[in-house]
């Protein structure tokens, strides 16, 4: 750990999710138990073998003014982003100005999908009737199929760039994919980047839907999905004996970070400290990782030596916990890989269970969840862990409420292709 | 300056000049031009027809494993295969079989890899027309989905899977970063690789860096933005009708200087800074004042603790589209009123997220033969270039002063590297 490098610490949180459209709906909600997951009501699912999600219920965007005309009718995830940034500087109580914009980065794990069903039916009804492109035909009269709002739509980082616009944010813009783990990688990044004095401010986090056409059609060709349809907000269910497939959700979750000395100057609300980050790669399979959980153990090793604690420090992980056989068992060999037989007494609990994987937000989400825990001395336990599995016996508060001491948490975020992202936070009292 | 000296150590590329570094140059320095008209384009009378395709392009050839073949797109092959040739070359794999056990694998814990794209084609997403071709309803289509789309659908459209499919291959555990940010994805890969070498996360890392925009779809969303040309790609051309994008994939492998002296290797150029500057005002909004470039140039001079009158040669971004070119050379002739300048773009196209990454393998090579090649032709100049030093002859290096290379986005991001 570089002594002289900056604290970084929290001091907004902005939440769009299945749960609410706000950090203290789904906050409350997620207390309360309640479940996020139903069934998917935006398109008609039921042909598919999935069709239940964690969606963003009457969701109505609120667009600031001289947003780009393209963020005002692009994808839902990109609403959702705007939402949550919005949110979350509101808390902080500090906007970017013209003055400090090249003191501020904007850091995103953002959505990965981004061409359309519906520009794909209408490129198979004018050019491809047998499912192959004519393309004579498609260069001839095919000039008009995409539309200014398709080409938008398909730009990666479009609604980064207008995020960025609207905020007014110079110093860093970065948008990083690496699957699942994305939005703890963005959260990472700019921690790193604040910490040696690039930016002194920074709005990162996540966004991402994959609840659509195409998006549960890729994830039900290879299986990773749960089909438990007739009982949606039991599906999700990590660490369970009976789990069988995750569930997808949207939404997104953006963290104002800033450097400790800057939030006490303007005496800010301190949510929490972000100490460091892990950041791995298995090297193992694209979708499946060890059994042994190498690589997320290193992950976590990184994040404890980045923040400079011990595994005693540690009192909860939020896990990634995708209620997948695998991730799972896997997750729960890395956390004993590290703690030893420390691994029995943390608190450990996945919200997946009650918003389902948010995809390139999961791991965004996840860490607005433990900073609002740290706040809150309240952590939420697992929904759904009725049958415990034998090779999963990890305390993982089974639908139990975490009250009180909760000094040291991780927030773990594991992706397809084999990136592991562990950031590490902490209490700051009264320091 | 960085406070640890780093230094590239292995090169890798493919473009449509070549499929390594050497040739690439040999052919650039004898000024050939990988930009033609594309046949595929020219025969079905596209308004655009020019490009910078990777001749004989081949997935099997250049990757070789058949099983990986199946997982991953043609945009990916260009990647790995530029990664595979970086590592070959910079003889680390030799070190490592020296290693042994706990020595090898924290030899590899400590080996990062950063990956910058554009994200690829669309043509990946056409996988599923034959089903909606197909499939008369929503039950239908439910029905036939897993016998008319092969599972690894998915797989092939990830957008990480030249991180995870090198990552595998070269067992680099340690930190990593996939940045999907268009032209300015490979700098910032290198960037996030330097601080973590830096930061003393890794004491080395792999940077690829990878684009491949050239498909008869893209070629049509992008003639709709109106940004594409059909003439040669010149340096701050007053007349350029727009840019002409090519294939192509680079890869650096950086480390300490201490580590590439530990294993008896050679460098071929050293890091001195990195900037990132933003004007962003939407996807193809300009600045006219060039704010984002000014921010770019300004950090990375100060991060390489330099003046502007201590670089030696500017290899500009010059994408052929006017607006942009104008709001670039505004900068240089603020800055540098009197440093040559030249840009390859005539002969590599607008490979964008490599673009940065493949202009500065082309300047090691300027420096290993003491000899800047020129742009292709001297136009007449856009405005704000009139004044500027573009090199049009063969330009020989007297001294080895940094360097300062350009990679501009349309987006209005902006990023800088200065290297000797």
């Amino acid at each position: 750990m570089n002594k002289n490098a900056q604290r970084v610490v929290v001091t907004g949180i902005g939440i769009v999710s299945p749960l609410g459209h706000d950090t203290s709906t789904t906050w409350q909600s997620l207390l309360a138990g309640k479940s996020g997951i139903a069934p998917i009501k935006k398109f008609d699912a039921r042909a598919l073998g999935t069709s239940i999600g964690g969606e963003v219920k009457n969701f109505s965007p609120i667009i600031p003014q001289g947003a780009s005309k393209y963020l005002q009718s692009t994808h839902d995830f990109t609403h959702f982003a705007v939402n949550a940034c919005q949110e979350a500087l509101a808390d902080a109580k500090i906007y970017p100005k013209l003055s400090t914009s090249d003191r501020w980065g904007l850091i995103a794990g953002s959505a990965g999908l981004v061409v359309s069903y519906n520009y794909l039916e209408r490129l198979q009804k004018q050019f491809a009737s047998d499912g192959e492109i004519d393309w004579p035909l498609f260069a001839k009269k095919g000039r008009d199929l995409c539309s200014a709002q398709d080409f938008h739509d398909f730009h990666f980082n479009n609604s980064l760039i207008g995020l960025a616009q609207i905020h007014q944010i110079s110093g860093l813009v970065a948008n990083v994919n690496t699957a699942c783990a994305s939005g703890g990688q963005a959260i990472g990044l700019a921690c790193q980047a604040i910490k040696r004095g690039q930016v002194d401010y920074a709005l990162a986090g996540g966004f991402d839907s994959m609840l659509n056409i195409i998006g549960l059609s890729k994830f039900g060709l290879i299986g990773a999905m749960t089909e438990e349809n007739h009982s949606p907000e039991h599906a999700s269910k990590p660490f369970d004996l009976k789990r069988n497939g995750f569930v997808l959700g949207e939404g997104a979750a953006f963290l104002v970070l800033e450097s400790l000395d800057g939030a006490k100057k303007r005496k800010a609300k301190i949510y929490a400290e972000l100490l460091g980050e892990g950041n791995t790669l298995s090297c193992y399979r694209i979708t499946d990782s060890p059994r042994s959980g190498e690589g997320a153990s290193l992950a976590i090793k990184q994040a404890l030596d980045d923040a400079d604690i011990s595994i005693e420090q540690i009192d909860y992980i939020n896990a990634h916990g995708t209620s997948t056989k695998m991730n799972d068992l896997s997750e729960t060999n890395a956390i004993k890989a590290v703690f030893k037989e420390r691994a029995y007494e943390l608190f450990i609990s996945s919200t997946k269970s009650q918003v389902g994987h948010l995809i390139s937000a999961a791991g965004a989400i996840e860490a607005a969840f433990c900073v609002l825990g740290i706040d809150h001395q309240m952590m939420p336990g697992t929904a759904n862990l009725i049958t415990a599995d034998p090779e999963c016996d990890l305390n993982y508060c089974a639908e139990t409420v975490v009250k009180g001491n909760i000094n040291y948490v991780l927030s773990n975020s594991f992706g397809f292709g084999g990136t592991n992202n562990v950031l590490a936070l902490r209490r700051m009292n009264d320091e | 300056m960085m406070n640890d000296q780093i230094v590239i150590t292995g090169l890798g590329c493919i473009n449509a000049l070549a499929e390594n570094a050497e040739d690439t140059w040999k052919e650039m320095l004898n000024g050939k031009s990988g930009i033609e008209t594309v046949a595929q384009f020219a025969d079905l009378n596209l308004q655009y027809q020019k490009a910078a395709k990777i001749k004989s392009f081949n997935c099997q050839r250049l990757v070789k494993d058949r099983k990986l073949l199946k997982l991953i797109s043609l945009d990916d092959a260009i990647g790995i295969y530029a990664a595979n040739q970086a590592v070959e070359n910079s003889d680390i794999n030799q070190y490592r079989d020296l290693l042994g056990g706990e020595e090898l694998k924290y030899y590899n814990n400590r080996t990062g890899l950063f990956v910058g794209s554009d994200g690829g084609g669309v043509s990946k997403e056409h996988e599923i027309l034959p089903l909606i071709a197909e499939a008369q309803s929503w039950e239908e289509y439910g029905d036939k989905l897993h016998s008319t789309i092969q599972p690894m659908w998915i797989l092939r459209s990830l957008l990480n899977n030249v991180l995870a499919h090198v990552g595998i291959k070269h067992q680099f555990t340690g930190v990593n970063q996939n940045i999907v940010n268009y032209a300015v994805s490979g700098f910032q890969a290198l960037q996030e690789a330097c601080h973590a070498i830096h930061d003393n996360k890794i004491d080395r890392a792999l940077v690829v860096a990878f684009s491949s925009m050239v498909e008869v779809d893209m070629q049509q969303r992008w003639r709709a933005q109106g940004l594409l040309g059909n003439s040669d790609l010149g340096c701050f051309n007053a007349e350029a009708d727009g840019t002409v994008f090519g294939e192509g994939g680079a890869a650096f492998f950086l480390e300490r200087s201490s580590s590439a002296t530990t294993r008896g290797v050679s460098s071929y150029a050293q890091i001195l800074g990195l900037g990132f500057g933003s004007d962003s005002q939407g996807l193809f909004a300009v600045d006219p004042n060039s704010r984002g470039l000014f921010g770019a140039v300004h950090r990375c001079l100060e991060q390489a603790q330099i003046s502007p009158k201590d670089v030696g040669l500017i290899i500009a971004h010059a994408d052929g589209i006017l607006t942009y070119d104008e709001t670039e050379a505004l900068v240089y002739r603020e800055l540098f009123p009197e440093v040559p300048i030249t840009s390859y773009k005539w002969a590599l196209g607008n490979t964008r997220a490599a673009g940065g990454l493949l202009d500065t393998m082309m300047y090691i090579y300027s420096l290993k033969n003491k000899c800047v090649p020129a742009v292709s032709r001297k136009d007449l100049l856009c405005a704000n270039a009139q004044e500027l030093n573009i090199i049009d002859t063969q330009h020989v290096l007297i001294a080895a002063k940094p360097v300062l290379i350009t990679s501009r986005g349309f987006d209005g991001l902006n990023m800088c590297l200065i290297i000797q």
